[in-house]
């Protein structure tokens, strides 16, 4: 079962359109949203939760019709945003009485060892917490109404590597109830290649890969020559070519392909932060830093 | 709902305790009007006296105005939005008829309060006057209450259409020069036919001359504040779903 299925979502805005969108987040994974600033990461995410209106498509979490079964959807369903969405005013304590009334699920047990597991302070107004303070308390905050499904819009921007490390950690742990899915949007791709299952790539509004991170990163390689071997690969072997004074490093989206056909020259892993990189400048084809 | 309306409250705390320092100096000044009215320096000058007793309402409702205003909704509204927190409801199967509801609530709760307190002022102003406290003072207070209650809920009303705070102080200054400008004529035509008295004049005539209309204050007001109540409920909430977030 998809804990999100995303059928041909399409979204238009002056001067930017999500084209005709689709992908699948299996129950039980992490899936890493990935791709650049403005690449439509934040439309999709608010799409899934409603925030705004699709034009055409599908979307089903948990099962269900977004719009359909928008309350029943939206009770096993929470967000993260990448500030927190809670008045500075309030102080931890006070949220939890605040959030009672908006999850019928709330607990505070779990919400009270959350904070206890962040050294979250309960008095403390939220506008004098640090940044990562705010960002431990909103995932707190998400992890206390038993929600089954996490989407998060660039949680772990901003946040230094120590905290991003404990929320991925907690992130981990959530996932050890098979039941749990996260849908986390980022362009820290460092971040996703830790945990995420599953990884969707988009850019300019279209989906340019999706499917489980390792298969991905499996079958794409790194071709590294001089520039004058450049001109015996194929084209259509590569996604593009970095062009620079030490020679040429080009992505080439079939690894074994190449493997095969181009023996004589050095063919490296890759990492998703190189696919994105490549796949970002496919329209130039060669291109220097 | 209990939780939202200690949201509600918390977020207003700053205000009401400005507004209510501020209605405890009034109410300090007034009695001691009043009591030098009776026993001070105004008991002594027979005229000035005689136009303070005309105009007692002054006293009597002048620090009501102060603290109608404690717990303004459309204030936490807009607390609602730039924190992010209508944003998060939406994503939550919270429904925005409670938000506003819970708005409404706490602006009665609120309302209440000051209805009982401006009662207690009254009463303790009539003390000191010596003429107790009578029961159209206190329907004059419940009607003001009201009203202000509908001012508040027309206010919430614009912020849920308003698409910022500058463009809802934008209708406000708007709505008001508007409503200056059609009065104008009403008081060219006041000053016109007084012409020559004194403004404390003016206001005794234009009591007696507003005298038959009073009536219909009261069921005005009644209509107004539950076409409020339903308008932000099932309309504003309406507004505020549609907003992009």
């Amino acid at each position: 079962m998809n804990a999100i299925e995303i059928s041909d979502l399409t979204k238009s805005y002056d001067g930017f359109k999500l084209d005709n969108i689709s992908f699948n987040v299996p129950q039980g994974s992490i899936m890493g949203f990935i791709g650049q600033n403005g690449a439509g990461k934040t439309t999709t995410i608010r799409l899934l939760l409603g925030l705004i209106k699709r034009d055409s498509g599908s979307i089903k979490m948990l099962g269900l019709d977004n719009i359909e079964c928008e309350n029943e959807v939206k009770s096993q369903i929470a967000a993260v945003f990448d500030d927190i969405p809670f008045h500075n005013q309030l102080t931890a304590a006070q949220l939890s009485t605040v959030l009672a009334d908006v999850f019928s699920q709330w607990d505070k047990a779990v919400y009270s060892e959350y904070l206890d597991r962040f050294n979250l302070p309960r008095k403390k107004k939220i506008g004098q917490l640090s940044k990562g303070m705010r960002m431990k308390l909103q995932i707190a905050t998400a992890l206390s109404h038993h929600a089954k499904l996490l989407i998060m819009d660039e949680a772990t921007t901003g946040l230094d590597p120590v905290v991003r490390n404990e929320i991925l950690d907690i992130f981990l742990e959530y996932l050890q109830d098979d039941s749990n899915s996260i849908l986390l949007s980022s362009h820290i791709t460092s971040d996703l290649e830790k945990i995420a299952d599953c990884v969707t790539f988009i850019d300019k509004g279209k989906i340019l890969l999706t499917g489980v991170k390792d298969d991905i990163v499996e079958s794409h390689a790194v071709i590294k020559c001089k520039k004058s071997d450049l001109k015996d690969i194929d084209k259509n072997d590569i996604i593009s070519a970095h062009v620079s004074d030490f020679g040429v490093e080009a992505l080439a989206a079939d690894r074994k392909l190449c493997e095969k056909k181009y023996s004589g020259i050095t063919i490296d892993s890759t990492t998703l932060e190189e696919i994105m990189l490549f796949y970002v400048r496919r329209d130039k084809g060669e291109w220097t830093s | 709902m209990k939780g939202m309306i200690y949201k509600e409250i918390t977020l207003s705390r700053k205000q009401a305790f400005m507004t209510g320092s501020i209605f405890a100096i009034f109410t300090v000044l007034c009695i001691l009007v009043r009591l030098s009215m009776e026993y001070g320096n105004i008991a002594d000058d027979t005229e000035w006296r005689g136009h303070l007793i005309d105009n007692l309402w002054i006293l009597r409702y002048l620090p009501l105005v102060v603290l109608a205003f404690s717990y303004n909704p459309s204030v936490t509204m807009y607390d609602d939005i730039d924190s992010g927190f209508l944003r998060f409801c939406k994503t939550t199967s919270y429904s925005l008829n409670y938000l506003i509801g819970v708005k409404v609530i706490t602006l009665l709760i609120f309302e209440t309060g000051v209805f009982a307190v401006n009662t207690l002022y009254l009463a303790l102003l009539g003390t000191v006057g010596g003429e107790g406290i009578a029961f159209s003072s206190v329907s004059v207070l419940f009607k003001m209450t009201v009203f202000f209650c509908v001012i508040n809920l027309l206010m919430l009303f614009i912020s849920t259409i308003a698409k910022n705070k500058k463009a809802f102080e934008a209708i406000l200054v708007t709505a008001v020069t508007l409503l200056a400008v059609a009065y104008t004529p009403f008081l060219m035509g006041l000053m016109e036919k007084y012409n020559g008295r004194t403004d404390i004049d003016i206001l005794d005539l234009l009591r007696l001359e507003l005298a038959p209309m009073l009536k219909y204050v009261q069921p005005l007001c009644v209509v107004l504040f539950v076409s409020g109540v339903l308008l932000n409920i099932f309309v504003g909430s309406k507004l505020l779903e549609r907003r992009e977030g």
